[in-house]
C-alpha cells in the first residue's frame, strides 16, 4: 500500500514538474519571442498590408511608363548612318531592313580667296526626308567651282546643271544634303563626298522605295 | 489522504486541459508570423525589383524627347545598344575583361572620360565604374587597371566614340 501510495506520490511530483515546464514553455517562450523580434503581430500584418500597396502602386506605374513608351514606338523605317564606318541601315523597330556601304563626308576643309570656306561633314543629328526626287540633277554649288581653281558662274548660270552624276534617285534631306547616288562606286565605305550621303545603284533604289516623306534620318 | 490526492490530481488534470487548449491557439499565431515574415520579404525583394524597373522606364522616357543619345547595356546578352529617342542608332555586342571578375552595378551612369582618339588607345570612361575599350587595347592607365571593362570590337568603338561625348548618359540593365 505504502509502494502504491509512494508511486502516486511520484507520478503526482512528475506531473507537477510537467506543469511547471508547460507552463515556463507557453507563458515565456511566445513572449519573448515577440520580444525578440519587436513585432508585434498586428505591426507586422499592417507592414505587409502597406508593402502589398506599395508594389501595386509601383506595377500600375510601371505599366503607365511602359504602355506610354510603347506608344512612342510608331513602328515606322527610319534612316541610320554611321559617318565613321560609312554605313547606312535602314531600321524598322529592332529589325534591320537593310544595310549598305555608302560615302559620306570627307571632312575637308577649302577656302577661297575671298576668306569663304567651306568643311565638307556630313550633316549629324536627326534630319526627315523632305523630298523624293527621280533622276536628280546636280546644281554645282559655289564651292565646286572652288575646289577646282575655276572661277564661279552667276547664280543662274546654267552650266550649273549637271545630269546623271547622282544616279538615278535622290533622298532630300535639306540645307543642300541628299542621299543620292554616285558615278564613283570604288570610293563607297571612304569619306569622300561634299556632306552627302552617297549609295551604290541597287541599295538606293531599295532605299528609294521604301523610304517615304516624312521617314528620319539620324546620321551620327 | 486518498481524496486529496485525488482532487490534487483532479486539479492537475483540468490544468492540463487548459494548457493543451492554450497550445491551440498559439502555434496558429506563430504559423501566421512565419507567413507574415516570408510575405514581408517577398514584398520588399519585388518591391526592390519594381523600383529598379521603374527606373530604367523612366530614364528611358527621359530620353524619349531628348536630343542626347544614350548608350543602354544589357550584361545578360553581352549586348549594348547607342538609341537616340526611342531609335536605334547601333547595337553591339561585347565581352567583359576577363581579368576583372566584378560587374559593374546596375543603374545609371555618366561617361565622365574619353581618352585620345588614336587606334588601339581609343577609350571611354564611365565615372570610377568601368572602362570601354576596344580589343587590343594599349592605352591602359594606372587606375583603370582596377576597373572592369567592357571589350567592343573596333568599328563599334570608332562609331560608339566619335557618337558620344563627356557628359553621355548609360544605363546597365539586367
Amino acid at each position: 500500500m505504502d509502494c502504491i501510495l509512494s508511486l502516486k506520490k511520484i507520478i503526482m511530483n512528475v506531473l507537477s514538474l510537467c506543469l511547471c515546464v508547460s507552463v515556463v514553455i507557453f507563458l515565456f517562450i511566445p513572449v519573448t519571442r515577440v520580444q525578440a523580434d519587436d513585432v508585434p503581430l498586428e505591426v507586422l500584418r499592417a507592414k505587409v498590408a502597406a508593402l502589398e500597396k506599395e508594389a501595386a502602386v509601383l506595377e500600375e506605374q510601371n505599366q503607365g511608363l511602359s504602355r506610354m513608351l510603347k506608344e512612342m514606338d510608331d513602328d515606322a523605317p527610319y534612316i541610320v548612318v554611321d559617318t565613321e564606318n560609312n554605313r547606312l541601315t535602314l531600321r524598322q523597330g529592332d529589325k534591320v531592313l537593310l544595310t549598305a556601304v555608302v560615302g559620306t563626308g570627307s571632312r575637308q576643309f577649302i577656302e577661297e580667296e575671298t576668306g569663304r570656306n567651306w568643311y565638307f561633314e556630313s550633316p549629324m543629328g536627326s534630319l526627315t526626308v523632305l523630298g523624293k526626287e527621280r533622276n536628280p540633277v546636280w546644281i554645282r554649288p559655289d564651292w565646286s567651282y572652288v575646289e577646282e581653281n575655276m572661277p564661279v558662274p552667276a547664280e543662274n548660270d546654267p552650266d550649273r546643271i549637271v545630269r546623271e552624276v547622282l544616279g538615278k534617285y535622290a533622298l532630300i534631306l535639306g540645307n543642300g544634303y541628299k542621299i543620292h547616288g554616285t558615278k564613283y562606286t570604288e570610293l563607297l565605305g571612304t569619306h569622300f563626298t561634299h556632306g552627302c550621303v552617297s549609295v551604290g545603284d541597287k541599295d538606293l533604289e531599295k532605299l528609294y522605295k521604301t523610304v517615304k516623306i516624312g521617314t528620319k534620318v539620324y546620321i551620327y | 489522504m486518498q481524496g486529496r490526492a485525488n482532487k490534487k490530481y483532479g486539479t492537475m488534470v483540468i490544468l492540463l486541459a487548459l494548457m493543451l487548449l492554450g497550445m491551440d491557439g498559439k502555434p496558429r499565431e506563430g504559423d501566421e508570423l512565419r507567413q507574415l515574415e516570408a510575405r514581408q520579404s517577398q514584398l520588399a525583394a519585388r518591391i526592390k525589383m519594381l523600383k529598379q524597373e521603374q527606373d530604367f522606364l523612366l530614364f528611358q522616357r527621359s530620353f524619349a524627347g531628348a536630343d542626347s543619345k544614350y548608350l543602354l547595356i544589357d550584361l545578360s546578352t553581352k549586348t549594348g545598344t547607342l538609341k537616340y529617342r526611342n531609335r536605334i542608332l547601333r547595337t553591339f555586342g561585347f565581352t567583359l575583361s576577363a581579368s576583372k571578375s566584378q560587374k559593374p552595378r546596375k543603374g545609371r551612369y555618366v561617361l565622365t572620360g574619353k581618352t585620345d582618339g588614336s587606334p588601339g588607345k581609343m577609350s571611354l570612361v564611365v565615372q570610377d565604374s568601368f572602362i570601354i575599350h576596344g580589343k587590343r587595347y594599349s592605352g591602359k592607365q594606372k587606375r583603370e587597371k582596377s576597373l572592369p571593362a567592357l571589350v567592343v570590337g573596333r568599328k563599334d568603338l570608332a562609331a560608339i566614340y566619335y557618337a558620344v561625348e563627356q557628359g553621355t548618359m548609360l544605363y546597365i540593365f539586367r
